[in-house]
């Protein structure tokens, strides 16, 4: 019922500046919807789009997908270890003659980091049928469970958000102005995914999985078609999701993610694929893949089921850590390693536990468990002691944003006064007393420390409007924007800055405009326009 | 945003609410050296301008982010509100003056302060920030006028009308327990009617003059209610508190005021006192008994004594005899003398009196069954369910 009258208010009172975006107006997070129907409807570049098409057709989608065409092996030479499992599966074709010996696993060519990195435990269901798999000669059973038929759903390449909207505001010449990486702009492998993310050309990167997606033929309209998963391709799909989260496309990434359920199903495991791995156990799911798809529901609003998936993935990371201390293998499996073997594998799983727990703790400060996210990470200061003091930082600045004062300052007793970290805390304590002069006080103090900070002026600035000096406010703001053009431009200050510029005056297109010139020379397409609050 | 009305006036009038802000935090998305991306994630995280050194990876942030919406609000809180007022023409307008009243069924509230009318430059603006403690649930209307001489020389004005709700932010529940004793036990049960989880700092009994207030909310110095103080929506938290009359005002039925701070947000604050809260007193009929000793757990088939104190309540003088009755079901029997004169009780005068009892079953029973006889006036009182006691089995020595 306060939904509605929240609406009624904002239909009213045409003026206040303080504009829900969407009508739910819950800040950020709620804005991506409207954006993601603009990308169905808007027609992409023809060159892109006409280039998408011609690799669609070189694969004819009858052949299985083979090993991906050989130019991708050219891996950087500045990456250690033999990273890419696309290069071990590689090397594992060549040895398909040889007869694996059961007994020693590795001679199929997998590394030990590979083995340790890839180890799951998988579900009953699932191990019954790789154990039947693996009994049987192999190409003989095709057994009829739930496989992972994954699609590319984006029918059309993303555009560039912030291109389109120098387009229609500020005219072709100054569209023209701006130098983007494109798709078509890299090489079209790992490599250029990684050129264009590191450039901030996130939708850019997004388009370009797809393309390489089709070469597993799992590229747009191929979902529910019956396909072979390889640990390359399965990274591709983990680095796209874990794309389109970064864009904030939830609705995109569930469509897309779909298919994929829980991780648990037998093709998704070397030993689904005998004539290719032999032997060799282990899940082809990257863990960051894991956790993505766990943390997923969240953004969904479905933050309990986040809670249940992230759980039960700790739950098999522990009994992996147990099955090391008890001198099994990961998946438990009676087979002896090497003492540095196991030191590694440890090491690595007693990390991906602290990272787990990170996962909780966010999941739980989403949703507000405000019990949930202090005791979980009041388990991370146990295991990473390193962490101590910028975690009781994070715990002051969590009662903090419950309202829970002495709690804060309790919290904030063990850390150095004298980092800057600490005056800010000091300062955001100040805020919660209503006292925003003394706020701007300690921030200065800060920004004496440390002048180029833009996250201290932007609070400082914060505290100048509520102490009712508007245009000191936006003065800060845009110089320290100006000053900090490639740092600085971060949606949250444009969406403050935006605010107040609404604030000011009815007639605020020329001021945002100037920012929409800044983020066509410093940002890549990566960022979120409707932190602007422009109408398109 | 263009504006959408055709605004034939030079000035422009916005207004915003101004809740506490929040603190923002980037997405977290990380992927493992291993992965395609590399290191890339990683870095993007330790770049962002938002992320806090050494936790950049945990959602909590020390970046004040603007509301971005009117949010809710509720009876107790302070409404705050910036408003602004810019010239918008090419011309220097002069007599720039903003009032702000906030209006509701019954009262008209001015929240502006007073200010000489100003002269205000092309592209300047009034600025104040205008603030109001909420006393009043339902519908409330802010008003902003504006008022200038136009280039012509004549007086115009213009207003704006805000629509604002105020909700009810707790429920409070109170229940009574007049104990055997004279003391009164309250239960207050505060709910959070709020959208959002709330810290609730103070929840304390002022108690009238009639009598003094024990907190019982705490067990050795830490809150029954756990480490972390909140409440989230919907949820209820249940307080006990014990409240002892002075002898002379035993029969008082004003308890006292419940007075409630909450935080939300960045310590957003709201306050509420309930009404003078009042207990039923228990029908003292001409004879009042109190228990004022009593074990708590006595063994079966052992006898204990308890005493309790007679007041005469009338106005009358009283002799009486005391009569005991044992019960059925059959749990306790008294060994003690019944049909006992007890003698003369003044009017307003009080009288103690010891008795002896047998419980014969174990668990939880009743005293009942004291009778009191007033042979002057002829009437008959009798006290039942008078105080509990619990009845064990004596351990059996070694």
């Amino acid at each position: 019922m306060e939904e509605k009258k929240e609406t009624a208010i904002d239909k009213l009172s045409a003026s206040v500046a303080s504009v829900n975006l969407e009508s739910d107006g819950e800040g950020i997070h709620n804005m991506q919807t409207s954006n993601l129907s603009s990308y169905f409807s808007n027609n992409a570049a023809p060159s892109s789009a006409s280039f998408f098409d011609q690799i669609a057709t070189k694969d004819a989608t009858n052949k299985p997908p083979a090993h991906p065409p050989s130019h991708l092996f050219l891996q950087n030479p500045q990456d250690q270890h033999s990273h890419f499992p696309e290069a071990s599966a590689h090397v594992i074709a060549d040895f398909s003659s040889v007869q694996p010996n059961p007994e020693d696993l590795f001679c199929s060519g997998s590394s030990e980091v590979d083995r340790r990195r890839n180890a799951w435990i998988p579900s009953e269901d699932v191990r019954r049928v790789l154990v039947m798999i693996s009994t049987n000669s192999p190409g003989s059973i095709t057994p009829d469970e739930n496989l992972t038929k994954p699609g590319v759903m984006l029918e059309e390449d993303m555009t560039d958000t912030v291109q389109e909207l120098v387009l229609h505001y500020l005219g072709e010449e100054e569209a023209s102005k701006r130098k983007v990486l494109v798709c078509s702009d890299v090489t079209q492998d790992d490599r250029g995914l990684r050129d264009l993310i590191q450039a901030g050309c996130i939708r850019a990167a997004v388009n370009l999985t797809g393309r390489l997606l089709s070469m597993y033929g799992q590229d747009a309209g191929r979902a529910g078609y019956p396909t072979k998963h390889t640990p390359h391709s399965i990274q591709l799909w983990s680095t796209r999701i874990a794309l389109l989260v970064k864009l904030r496309s939830f609705s995109l990434a569930d469509i897309e993610s779909e298919p994929f359920g829980d991780l648990e199903r037998p093709d998704l495991y070397f030993q689904y694929y005998p004539d290719m791995y032999g032997n060799r156990p282990g899940t082809m799911v990257p863990f960051s893949f894991r956790l993505l798809l766990a943390e997923f529901p969240q953004y969904l609003n479905k933050g309990k089921e986040s809670l249940v998936r992230l759980h039960s993935v700790l739950a098999v990371v522990r009994q992996i850590l147990k099955n090391l201390d008890a001198g099994l293998m990961e998946d438990g499996s009676p087979i002896s390693i090497s003492d540095a073997d196991r030191a590694e594998s440890k090491k690595l799983w007693r990390s991906r536990e602290v990272r787990v727990l990170y996962s909780i703790a966010n999941c739980a400060i989403f949703q507000k468990a405000y019990e949930l996210a202090v005791n979980v990470i009041e388990q991370i200061i146990v295991k990473e002691p390193s962490s101590q003091k910028a975690l009781q930082s994070a715990l002051g600045r969590l009662m903090l944003m419950l309202g829970d004062v002495s709690a804060a300052e309790s919290f904030f007793l063990s850390c150095d006064p004298a980092e800057t970290r600490s005056i800010v805390d000091r300062g955001l304590v100040a805020i919660t007393q209503n006292a925003f002069q003394e706020a701007y006080e300690i921030f200065g103090k800060a920004l004496v420390k440390e002048p180029n900070n833009v996250l201290v002026i932007n609070n400082m600035a914060i505290c100048l409007l509520y102490m009712g000096k508007l245009k000191d406010s936006i003065k800060l703001l845009e110089d320290a924007l100006q000053n900090n053009p490639v740092g600085g431009l971060h949606e949250s200050i444009l969406l403050n800055i935006c605010t107040l510029y609404e604030l000011e005056s009815t007639v605020c297109l020329e001021q945002k405009l100037s920012i929409l010139k800044l983020l066509t020379h410093y940002k890549g397409d990566g960022i979120n326009m409707a932190c602007l609050k422009l109408q398109v | 945003m263009e504006a959408r009305e055709k605004n034939e006036h030079p000035l422009s009038l916005k207004v915003m609410r101004l809740t506490r802000p929040s603190l923002f935090s980037s997405m977290v998305v990380t992927c493992e050296q291993g992965d395609v991306p590399g290191h890339l994630f990683t870095n993007d995280l330790k770049k962002d301008l938002t992320a806090v050194t050494g936790s950049e990876t945990l959602a909590v942030g020390q970046f004040l982010l603007l509301p971005q919406s009117f949010g809710n609000l509720y009876l107790g809180e302070t409404f705050s509100s910036y408003v602004c007022v810019q010239n918008n023409s090419s011309v220097t307008v002069k007599d720039v003056a903003v009032k702000s009243d906030l209006q509701t069924s019954s009262q008209k509230v001015s929240l502006s302060a007073i200010r000489a009318p100003q002269e205000l430059q092309p592209r300047h603006t009034v600025d104040e920030v205008i603030h109001h403690e909420v006393t009043e649930l339902g519908t409330h209307i802010l008003v902003c006028e504006v008022s200038y001489t136009s280039t012509a020389g004549l007086a115009k004005s213009f207003r704006k009308f805000f629509k604002i709700q105020v909700l009810n932010p707790l429920n409070v529940k109170t229940n009574f327990y007049n104990a055997e004793s004279d003391d009164v036990y309250l239960e207050a049960q505060v709910q959070n009617m709020t959208a959002g989880p709330i810290c609730l700092e103070k929840v304390q009994l002022e108690s009238s003059t009639a009598f003094t207030v024990r907190s019982l909310n705490q067990v050795n110095g830490r809150s029954v209610f756990g480490s972390v103080n909140v409440v989230q929506p919907q949820a209820c938290r249940q307080f006990l508190y014990c409240l002892s009359p002075k002898p002379s005002l035993a029969s008082a039925t004003n308890i006292g005021k419940l007075d409630i701070v909450w935080r939300s947000n960045l310590g957003e604050r709201g306050r509420l006192q309930t009404s003078q809260l009042q207990r039923m007193i228990p029908e003292y009929r001409d004879v009042r008994i109190t228990v004022i000793e009593l074990p708590n757990m006595v063994y079966i088939e052992e006898p204990f004594t308890f005493t309790c104190k007679l007041f005469n309540t009338s106005g009358r003088k009283m002799e009486l005899t005391l009569n005991l009755h044992t019960t059925t079901p059959c749990n306790l029997v008294w060994a003690d003398i019944s049909g006992k004169l007890l003698g003369t009780l003044e009017a307003a005068a009080s009288k103690e009196l010891t008795l002896t009892a047998v419980p014969l079953a174990t668990g939880l029973h009743n005293i009942s069954g004291i009778q009191l006889k007033d042979s002057l006036n002829k009437k008959t009182y009798d006290y039942d369910e008078l105080a509990q006691v619990f009845v064990v089995q004596k351990p059996v020595a070694q």
